[in-house]
């Protein structure tokens, strides 16, 4: 039987950090530290310069059912094509499990690249501090994937909220 | 993941009823001098040849049938022996509704040559094995088979007075006029026969289906196929042009589906 494999978004400060399901669910970029996916705390548009949302920390999860043999390969990839309109960008940088931070605010866009680099075609890996081979269940796996959006003055608002874009999470299993 | 067997068969007998084909090919042959007529009850099904897994599914789960590619853009599956299709026909006819009285008529030659033949030879090699009522039933019933149950229309082959005049010479043993030439295989050289009538505007020739697909896979892998990268495991393979996809492409049916179910999506906004 397949593993259940979820996607958990986590919030809070470091110690007392907490997860939400995001599986098939929206991720809200947003000016605050939360999953709630809703309007409030939105990111404005900036004057000068850009400005970026609080970073979404995500890592994959192993539920209630675990892999026959192992989970392998974690990776994160798009389609490839920003939709979210002029002015508007999403950046990624991976980071070991345990160095989970409190979710804050970027100062820049430096640390990451452009999620939409990464295409089924060439993926992020998420095993590069977390190396698998992955089992057991009810257990996190794989590297954290930071995520966060950045405007930029040539944004055109409002829009609340952007459209949406797909993020995916895929493995191997065996 | 794998679907039950009922939800399958009830899968598989809508997929019958809309690509599938039951029917009793009549073979009318001169050997040696002595004309001979054969009767074979098949059912096929044929797809493109990206859905070649589908056919391929239904030989696994039903055991019964091999699937053969035909050109380099079809891949037939077909009952190989009666045997093979009175088993087909029997798993298949409670899930089929639009096919059933044809997959019936099959079943009843299929009775008919039990009784009466060995390997559905009516007349082998001259000798009588099939008296000539049975015989004019089953081509009563292979050409029923293929008519139109609206119009009445014969869809393809022989017409049936063609088959019933060409039974009565078997039958009073008179000869077939071949009008046959003798021409080489493009592919092996081989010298075989063929009707003059079917040589009209080709010019390739082919003395076996062997012969046709080596042929086939020779010139459409260098002249039509391009080098693909599976999505999954990053394998470069080779793929017809026109059946490379803009998207994802994939080396085999295993990787797309292991691709395909190890994904898990969130939207962002």
């Amino acid at each position: 039987m397949a593993a259940t494999v979820l996607i958990y978004e986590w919030n809070g400060a470091s110690g007392v950090q907490a997860s939400t399901d995001k599986t098939s669910g929206t991720l809200r970029y947003k000016n605050a530290d939360n999953a709630t996916v809703d309007a409030n705390n939105p990111l404005v548009k900036p004057t000068s310069g850009n400005n970026r949302s609080y970073e979404k920390w995500t890592r994959l999860h192993i539920g209630g059912t675990g892999p026959t043999g192992s989970i392998t390969a974690p990776k994160f990839y798009t389609d490839g094509s920003n939709s979210y309109g002029t002015g508007i960008s999403a950046y990624i940088l991976t980071t070991n499990p345990g160095s989970y931070a409190t979710p804050a605010v970027p100062a820049n866009d430096a640390s990451g690249t452009d999620q939409f680099s990464y295409t089924s075609a060439s993926p992020k890996a998420l095993d590069v501090a977390n190396a698998g081979p992955f089992s057991g269940t009810n257990t996190d796996f794989g590297d954290y994937a930071v995520l966060w959006m950045t405007l930029a003055t040539t944004v055109s608002a409002p829009q609340n909220p952007t459209s949406s874009e797909t993020l995916t999470f895929a493995y191997d299993e065996s | 993941m794998l679907i039950d067997m009922n939800h399958y068969l009830t899968w598989l007998g809508g997929f019958v009823d809309g690509e599938g084909c039951f029917s009793v090919h009549t073979n009318f042959r001169t050997y040696k001098g002595r004309n001979s007529v054969t009767f074979s009850p098949i059912a096929n099904v044929t797809q493109h040849i990206a859905r070649k897994h589908i056919l391929e599914e239904i030989t696994e789960r039903l055991n019964v049938g091999t699937v053969y590619t035909r050109t380099c853009h079809a891949s037939v599956f077909q009952t190989t022996s009666r045997a093979e299709t009175r088993r087909y026909i029997e798993i298949i006819l409670p899930y089929l509704r639009l096919k059933t009285p044809a997959a019936k008529e099959v079943l009843r030659a299929l009775d008919l040559l039990d009784r009466c033949s060995r390997d559905g030879v009516a007349m082998c090699k001259g000798e009588r094995v099939i008296d000539v009522i049975t015989a004019t039933e089953l081509v009563e019933m292979s050409a029923s088979i293929n008519e139109s149950p609206i119009t009445g229309e014969r869809l393809n082959g022989a017409s049936r007075n063609e088959m019933l005049r060409r039974l009565k010479q078997v039958y009073e043993q008179e000869a077939i006029p071949t009008n046959r030439i003798e021409i080489s295989c493009t592919q092996c050289g081989n010298l075989f026969e063929r009707y003059f009538s079917s040589i009209n505007g080709n010019r390739q020739f082919f003395c076996s289906k062997d012969c046709t697909d080596n042929w086939a896979r020779k010139t459409y892998s260098t002249r039509f196929k391009v080098d693909v990268i599976c999505a999954r495991c990053n394998t470069t393979f080779k793929r017809i042009k026109s059946d490379v996809k803009p998207g994802n492409n994939f080396c085999t049916t295993s990787c797309a589906n292991r691709f395909h179910a190890n994904q898990k999506k969130i939207l962002a906004s």
